[in-house]
């Protein structure tokens, strides 16, 4: 077998794994549909594959005789008396670095918080409502999000009303239990009025700033 | 906000009033060395470093809230999404989703619309940008999910590439011909999250169905039929509709049209009459469309995971794997909106729903749901 001809059988084995290898599913995808069906029977009933279920009760489920996959409806904290949580964009990641840990965003006006759940468990558990010493913590307009790499921390920047406004913060979830989540909220920046605004006034200095506590990296 | 290091903070410092949010200075933070790297101001990012070089700058009445962004995971790249919006052969600087090194140097754009997306990576580690959509004017931008690679954005013009769901997904009943379903393919969301971890490549896509009478659009497929028997006051009615072929114990329907438009769920039907509350009286010859059909289809009030591949041709079709129902009527209620997140591995997705209610004026409770992936409960 000459050099060129031995190039092209190695080019041949690599061209067929890759082909193996892209089409294979990954197993989270396992035995999901693939079918471009629509499994509304275009509207029109009786329609098998779309009935109309009724809604679980907190924590229980709904096993989906088409797609096969179950749905859980999750709890809430006992904290949550309004009892409703969900996510909050398809943008924010609600679990943790480890995916042990999940928030939900409580939809109550005027200020939403943060339910935090057990994710370890199925369907996750409710742990409790969490709070801080510096406001709430929130990822609709607080931009609370879970750190990639500690598992327990979520950064925020504190609501206007706290007085802490202009500073980003992190809370350690670690503490936070069913009967007890009121979080220590720890200073990462605060220096977010340098600068001149685009219309040339200067933005009023912080008069908390000389008391900034010792940055907690 | 901040990189998969946990170390390179992206954000903008900004100043909230009752009018909004006034945007001052671009801020990039490394938190290992406490140290701002670079802060600008946010018109330092338009075309010749004035407002005025944003299109955003120069839509009408807007000053303020001008713009969105986001850190991707990967350092290198921040995503700066101007509240304006083109189309491909119509972008113009501050105008879309544009992309930014660390110092907030423009690198090209990646979406010339600032519509639903996320940031992510493709199936072989490639940072991405994936939207909704996407922006050629054509009719396949219905049924199409773009995909940006960032490493190869350009300054003077988009370089993404689409796939394409199934016909059904944005029209019935041809392929790319037919009534365009908009209250359904026009609001659905991707998210990238679990592309983060250990199986990037993947996107969720959620769709819901965006229609309603308090939002004030009746669905859009299939065709109406007639109530057939007037209701002449609030409470319980049985009527004789023109066609039983979509009313069923269950359905939600839509009842009438504009101001009059109201939506029932029918608790008894025989084969030729239906039963349900009304809120008020209607004619004879009132419009009933399925509400809960979700505009049918492909995709139809669902959460499906979608391949995300750079190196996949344009206009390929989707590669994609139905995980089920999301059941999410939203009417006129933005928190009925699935908005469904994927945990890190893509092994758990989570969304909120009214389960096929129809949540009015915000006035019915919207609960989270939650599906595990390849686990014992999974099949």
């Amino acid at each position: 077998m000459t050099i060129s001809m031995r190039r092209a059988l190695v080019i041949l084995i690599l061209i067929e794994f890759g082909t193996v290898a892209w089409s294979q599913t990954p197993p989270q995808f396992s035995g999901l549909l693939t079918t471009s069906t629509d499994y509304t029977c275009g509207g029109t009933v009786p329609c098998a594959t779309w009935p109309m279920p009724p809604i679980p009760a907190p924590g229980g489920k709904y096993v989906d005789p088409t797609w096969g996959t179950t749905t859980y409806r999750l709890a809430v904290p006992a904290a949550n008396t309004n009892g409703q949580a969900v996510t909050t964009y398809s943008r924010v990641q609600a679990w943790n670095s480890d995916n042990t840990k999940m928030f939900l965003t409580e939809l109550v006006t005027p200020q939403s918080f943060l339910d935090l759940y057990d994710a370890t468990t199925t369907p996750p558990t409710p742990i409790n409502r969490i709070l801080t010493d510096f406001g709430i913590v929130n990822s609709i307009s607080l931009d609370a999000l879970w750190a990639y790499t500690d598992p327990n921390r979520i950064y925020y920047i504190p609501g206007v009303s706290s007085g802490h406004g202009l500073e980003l913060r992190y809370v350690d979830v670690r503490k936070c239990t069913p009967s007890h989540c009121d979080l220590t909220s720890h200073l990462l920046y605060g220096r977010c009025e340098h600068r001149r605004h685009p219309s040339g006034h200067r933005r009023k200095p912080r008069r908390d700033r000389q008391r900034r506590p010792g940055r907690d990296v | 906000m901040f990189d998969k290091t946990d170390r390179y903070f992206s954000f903008t410092c900004d100043k909230v009033d009752g009018s909004g949010r006034h945007e001052i200075d671009f801020i990039r933070y490394d938190r290992t060395t406490d140290k701002v790297t670079t802060q600008t101001k946010w018109y330092n990012l338009c075309a010749g470093k004035v407002p005025t070089g944003c299109a955003v700058w120069s839509k009408t009445g807007l000053r303020h809230n001008l713009f969105r962004m986001n850190q991707h995971p990967d350092s290198r790249f921040i995503t700066v999404i101007w509240q304006c919006g083109a189309g491909d052969a119509t972008w113009k600087r501050g105008c879309g989703t544009e992309v930014f090194d660390p110092s907030y140097n423009f690198l090209g754009v990646a979406s010339p619309y600032p519509g639903h997306q996320d940031v992510g990576y493709d199936v072989n580690g490639v940072p991405v940008l994936v939207s909704v959509g996407s922006f050629r004017s054509d009719v396949q931008d219905g049924r199409a999910i773009a995909i940006a690679d960032l490493t190869k954005v350009s300054t003077t013009g988009v370089t993404y590439k689409r796939i394409l769901l199934p016909c059904s997904y944005s029209r019935q009943t041809g392929c790319d011909t037919g009534t365009f379903l908009g209250a359904k393919s026009g609001a659905s969301h991707i998210s990238m999250t679990g592309s983060w971890g250990s199986l990037p490549g993947y996107g969720l896509f959620s769709t819901m169905m965006l229609a309603g009478p308090y939002r004030g659009n009746a669905p859009d497929f299939p065709a109406a039929t007639t109530l057939g028997t007037a209701v002449s006051s609030p409470g319980i009615g049985t009527v004789t509709p023109g066609s039983m072929s979509q009313i069923a114990v269950g359905v939600v329907s839509t009842v009438d049209t504009g101001a009059n438009m109201k939506s029932v769920t029918w608790t008894v039907v025989t084969p030729t009459t239906a039963t349900a509350a009304f809120a008020k009286a209607h004619a004879s010859s009132a419009a009933v469309k399925c509400l809960s059909c979700g505009d049918t289809g492909f995709g139809a009030m669902e959460n499906f995971a979608v391949k995300i591949d750079t190196t996949a041709p344009d206009n390929s079709p989707a590669v994609f794997y139905r995980i089920g129902r999301t059941m999410a009527i939203r009417d006129n209620d933005y928190n009925a909106e699935p908005h469904t997140a994927v945990n890190r591995d893509f092994t758990q997705i989570t969304w909120g729903s009214t389960w096929n209610q129809d949540p009015s004026n915000s006035l019915y409770p919207v609960y989270g749901f939650w599906t595990e992936l390849n686990s014992p409960t999974h099949h």
